[in-house]
């Protein structure tokens, strides 16, 4: 009887056994879902080619095309533009959270520019500033910004009121209110919103990097649609999965190590 | 030890002096009026007690004294001063848990001492384990206010409002959200700290027997609008203990509060939670 109990769902950690093999299934399923596609229902390699090839394919890409500079380029690119936009959105974006009138200052136009899609900025972007880095980098500053800045002024605006009150009892002065009650209690928050924000920034890169580029791994995927290098496709795209799933893990570490208070943090 | 209601330190011995204080909450759809004509005198190094049924605006009472609030008329008077923004005579521990989780136990008790004391990080530090042995938390200095339970939590916050040494401490039903064998333990807790410090003490509870074992003189309140409904000695003398509450007097003085509330309690369940006066 006891087996058959309804009970409430699941929370907490998985065991650590289990959570790895759950994360390989849908990989697993999807290598061999790809293997039958082509050696069982036999679709034409130019539009799917062997998954066997495709190792040796990144082997050669790296070791014939010189492909890792391309992505040392992007990752350059997605780290410059990804920073500029944490190191303008979190002080505006906190200081929104923290006053009602800078966010009424604010948040109408980071509100209409916030729908204007990305893709949009990047003629005006090239006319300005060239077709160089620079562009890249703004293109993805544009993309990030405007999403993360609203992040961080929830996660600013969501610090208890009574935390304040504790602090304003304890003789806190006013930028201590800010510098040590504001920032260390909404920074668990604020350092998820960046988690999120970074992929966010690999999108805006590839979107930067279709057009008008000469180098980076978008570039490189571009220019293997030109040439219907297919297996080349797939390969970029694989390197860009593995490059975000180890920011996104490496940023859930240091969410774990810098805020070991944050019960909750970000989950992965 | 403390008299009731015996001043220990010079004049003026009136630490509190509140005078037909009004507060009105504005909101959307009308005016609350939490306060009506509030008034009472407490006397430096008095335990006073504000009891009264829950949304009678007696929170509202401390956060004024504590400069959080303004009132909508009335005069506060804070050691003869009057009271216009929160300032170092007094020091609050709210009911919900404020004290900080991003730090320790011994950081959040330095926190207001770095504020209070001219001092290097070492005195700071040692003043700071000195408070954390007087609640009894000394294995506990590095533990995380998240690792700690209800009561620790509020043994932390008492001992960060002890730390920058208040004229008055102010409590806003400090032990409200805590299960009955812990509030039991944190009332004795907060009676040795008291006795021993001498220090003004204003409570906020809607608990009699809390009222009874901790107060010098308790000030019974109307459900809301909150007034004065009557002034109580606390005849037992200090230092005292939770034993009290086995003397007849206590059984005796508890029903006489209760049936001066009864009527205000009956009123607050037909009006329900709300009280919102529309315009």
């Amino acid at each position: 009887m006891a087996g058959n109990a309804i009970k409430p769902p699941r929370r907490g950690p998985v065991y650590r056994d289990l959570r790895l093999l759950l994360g390989v299934i849908p990989f697993a399923a999807t290598a061999v879902v790809w293997f039958a596609l082509v050696h069982v229902f036999g679709v034409r390699p130019v539009f799917l080619p062997a998954i066997e090839g495709i190792p040796p394919t990144l082997w050669d890409m790296f070791a014939n095309q010189g492909v890792a500079s391309d992505v040392l380029i992007s990752c350059g690119r997605v780290l410059s533009g990804f920073l500029a936009a944490v190191i303008v959105a979190t002080p505006v974006g906190a200081l929104m959270g923290y006053s009602p009138r800078i966010h009424q200052l604010i948040a109408p136009i980071v509100g209409f520019i916030r729908y204007i899609p990305v893709p949009v900025f990047i003629p005006l972007c090239i006319l300005w500033f060239g077709s160089g880095d620079l562009e890249k980098v703004i293109i993805i500053f544009l993309g990030a910004f405007f999403q993360l800045v609203l992040m961080v002024q929830d996660a600013a605006g969501s610090v208890r009121r009574d935390y304040y009150e504790a602090a304003i009892m304890l003789g806190a002065p006013r930028h201590a209110l800010v510098f040590r009650v504001l920032w260390p209690a909404a920074l668990p928050q604020i350092f998820d919103s960046y988690r999120v924000c970074i992929g966010w920034a690999w999108t805006y890169l590839v979107v930067a990097e279709i057009v008008g580029a000469r180098s980076g791994i978008g570039f490189y995927i571009i220019k293997s649609q030109r040439y219907l290098m297919v297996p080349q496709i797939f390969a970029a795209m694989i390197i860009i999965g593995v490059l975000g799933m180890s920011t996104d893990l490496l940023m859930g570490a240091a969410h774990r190590w810098l805020f070991p208070w944050s019960a909750g943090g970000a989950r992965s | 030890m403390t008299v009731p209601g015996g001043p220990h330190t010079g004049l003026p011995n009136q630490a509190v002096r509140l005078r037909h204080l009004t507060k009105d909450y504005d909101g959307h759809n009308g005016s609350l009026t939490a306060l009506d004509k509030f008034s009472c005198d407490i006397a430096e190094g008095e335990f006073a007690v504000i009891l009264g049924p829950s949304g009678c605006g007696k929170s509202t009472v401390v956060r004024i004294i504590a400069g959080l609030e303004q009132p909508t008329s009335g005069t506060v008077l804070v050691n003869g001063e009057p009271v216009v923004h929160p300032g170092k005579t007094c020091s609050m521990v709210f009911q919900s848990y404020t004290s900080f989780p991003w730090l320790t136990v011994i950081e959040n008790i330095s926190f207001g001492l770095g504020y209070a004391m001219a001092g290097d990080k070492r005195a700071i530090r040692e003043r700071a384990r000195e408070l954390a042995r007087k609640v009894g938390l000394t294995d506990f200095e590095n533990a995380y206010i998240n690792q700690l339970s209800g009561g620790m939590k509020q043994r932390v916050a008492i001992a960060s409002a002890l730390a920058t040494d208040p004229r008055i401490l102010l409590m806003d039903e400090p032990f409200g959200a805590l299960d009955s064998q812990t509030r039991m333990a944190m009332q004795e807790l907060l009676l040795q700290i008291t006795e021993a410090s001498g220090k003004t003490v204003v409570l906020v509870t809607h608990d009699i027997d809390e009222a009874l074992l901790l107060g010098d003189r308790i000030y019974v309140c109307t459900a809301r609008p909150g007034s004065v409904l009557a002034e109580l000695d606390v005849p037992f003398p200090h230092p005292r203990g939770v034993a009290v509450r086995n003397l007849k007097r206590f059984a005796e003085m508890k029903f006489e509060i209760f049936h001066l509330l009864r009527d205000h309690i009956y009123a607050q369940m037909q009006e329900g939670p709300g009280g919102w006066q529309r315009h």
